[in-house]
């Protein structure tokens, strides 16, 4: 079966004035359609340049990015990017931030705005569309930043830590509501992260990072992700055993480094 | 009358101290401008200071009448307004656009910052003599004068504020596909209005400074004018009359750029 997105042998070097650094040593990972992975690794391994490396922003070294068998770029605007802030801008209302890649791409149909209307509606923001982000609470601008991605219908969402920001009585909410979005719109994602417990309870798929330069050190198929909401899969037996399984390999790591 | 709603004995207390506080605020306000005015008209009355080298505020007021009557007045303003208004704008305009430019090239920005940096700490007054040369006694230098000293200081900010803009949000829209022209045009500058609207308030008064100082350099006409010859022919309530009259002007042109910050930055 073919993959929606390849990475292959990924190596990725950055260049300052003082040296140049390897981020990434051997990076190979394939994800399919609708399928939902999070990465995880100790801080500074380059989780963040592995999205940056998928949305074609950043170009690898050597080693191939294909998606849907085509290499990536920035052009196609089939990639979804949500950050650890909400980054709606200020001036914009809700109807108008979730506009912004339309306008981008110059799409003027009729449909795609009904998309966007169906979208706001489904997910109870309707009413505030002509509100302005100050105006919405955190975990309201998180999910208006989800939908602003999905009116794109891209192929592949990156979470780029999108809940780290939210302070913890929210957290839990947004998670919940983020992920039942993504399942019901059937989107392929990939989350970075560095809370284990968010990765095992969001993801089907975890993959752990080693330590700069990162290869992928373990990979664990969480057999209960079709099960329920993340905070119910909190509650499942199954869920500490792998929460700990992820933990042993992220802290072996550590303890090496 | 607006009803009162029902708040506790303790608000209404509350409230009422604040406002005592903003009538207190206020009273004081006038009552020391309505002090130095009587202090310098007694004290020039009963001869405690020189008038001839500090006038009063009715020699003022005479004086100011007298330019009204000669039909001076509104002429002198006029031309002073006229410079100033046309150096803001040329400076703001031109200073944005040439910022945006250096937005655009990293490279040619790297190049140009030596050159900003030098531009930035000369006296721009130290052109003075050269600008009259070049483009002629007049109007046009003491506008060039103005431009010269407020376009540097606007070009840095602006640069300053386009660069702040959060690189996540530029990640955003490149990740949407944007090219440079739509990151600079949906982002960019309308993140960078709070900036330029202070930009506008640094130069609202740095303009006034450059008109000024142009008229003393160069000008048969102005308030700028009427100060130095009031001063060379020892004419001393027309130095003084001049001086409040751009007091006026300039706080009237600060008031117009206050509403202008308040129609544009409503929601942020």
């Amino acid at each position: 079966m073919s993959h929606l997105l390849k990475l292959e042998k990924v190596m990725l070097n950055y260049h300052t004035k003082t040296g140049e650094t390897l981020a990434l040593k051997d990076i190979s990972i394939c994800i399919d359609k609708e399928e939902f992975v999070a990465i995880v690794g100790p801080s500074g391994c380059g989780k963040t340049t592995i999205l940056s490396l998928i949305s074609g922003i950043l170009k690898p070294s050597s080693g191939k990015i294909l998606l849907n068998d085509e290499p990536v770029n920035t052009k196609s605007g089939k990639i979804g990017y949500m950050f650890q802030h909400d980054q709606l801008f200020p001036w914009r209302t809700i109807w108008q931030n979730v506009k912004l890649g339309l306008e981008i791409q110059h799409d003027k149909s009729d449909s795609s705005k009904e998309y966007m209307y169906n979208l706001l509606e489904k997910y109870g923001l309707i009413d505030f569309k002509n509100k302005y982000p100050h105006e919405l609470s955190g975990g309201m601008r998180q999910r208006v930043a989800l939908i602003r991605t999905l009116v794109l219908q891209p192929n592949i969402l990156l979470l780029d830590e999108p809940f780290s920001a939210l302070d913890y009585q929210t957290r839990q909410t947004v998670v919940d509501d983020v992920s039942s979005i993504i399942r019901a719109e059937k989107k392929t994602s990939v989350l970075v992260t560095h809370d284990i417990g968010e990765a095992v309870s969001m993801a089907d798929r975890v993959i752990v990072l080693t330590k700069r330069p990162a290869t992928v050190k373990a990979e664990f198929v969480i057999p209960f992700s079709k099960e329920g909401t993340p905070s119910k899969k909190k509650i499942n037996p199954q869920f500490n055993l792998f929460k700990d399984k992820v933990w042993k390999e992220l802290n072996e790591d550590e303890k090496t480094a | 009358m607006k009803k009162q709603p029902d708040y506790s004995q303790e608000h209404k207390k509350w409230l009422q101290q604040k406002s005592r506080k903003k009538w207190l605020v206020g009273v004081c306000q006038i009552s020391i401008l309505i002090f130095f005015i009587a202090f310098w008209e007694i004290a020039g009355q009963l001869g405690w200071i020189n008038t001839f080298i500090t006038s009063t505020p009715s020699k003022v007021l005479a004086s100011i009448a007298s330019l009204y009557e000669s039909g001076e007045l509104f002429y002198h303003m006029g031309i002073t307004l006229y410079e100033t208004v046309l150096g803001f704008i040329i400076a703001t305009v031109l200073g944005t656009l040439i910022a945006i430019v250096l937005w655009w090239s990293d490279t040619l920005r790297r190049i140009l910052d030596p050159y900003i940096v030098v531009l930035n700490s000369l006296p721009k007054i130290a052109l003075g003599p050269l600008i009259i040369i070049w483009v002629g006694a007049g109007i046009q230098s003491i506008v060039t004068i103005c431009v010269l000293i407020l376009i540097i200081v606007t070009i840095i900010s602006m640069l300053n504020t386009f660069r702040e803009c959060d690189e996540e949000k530029i990640l955003l829209m490149r990740s949407m596909g944007a090219n440079k022209f739509q990151i600079l045009w949906k982002l960019i500058l309308p993140a960078s209005i709070p900036g330029f609207v202070s930009v506008l308030k640094i130069n609202v008064g740095m303009s006034w400074v450059g008109s000024i100082i142009g008229e003393y350099l160069v000008s048969s006409a102005g308030l700028g004018y009427l100060i130095v010859y009031g001063s060379q022919v020892f004419k001393l309530d027309l130095v003084m009359a001049s001086t409040i009259l751009l007091c006026v002007l300039a706080s009237l042109m600060y008031l117009v750029v206050a509403l202008i910050e308040k129609l544009i930055t409503k929601h942020r």
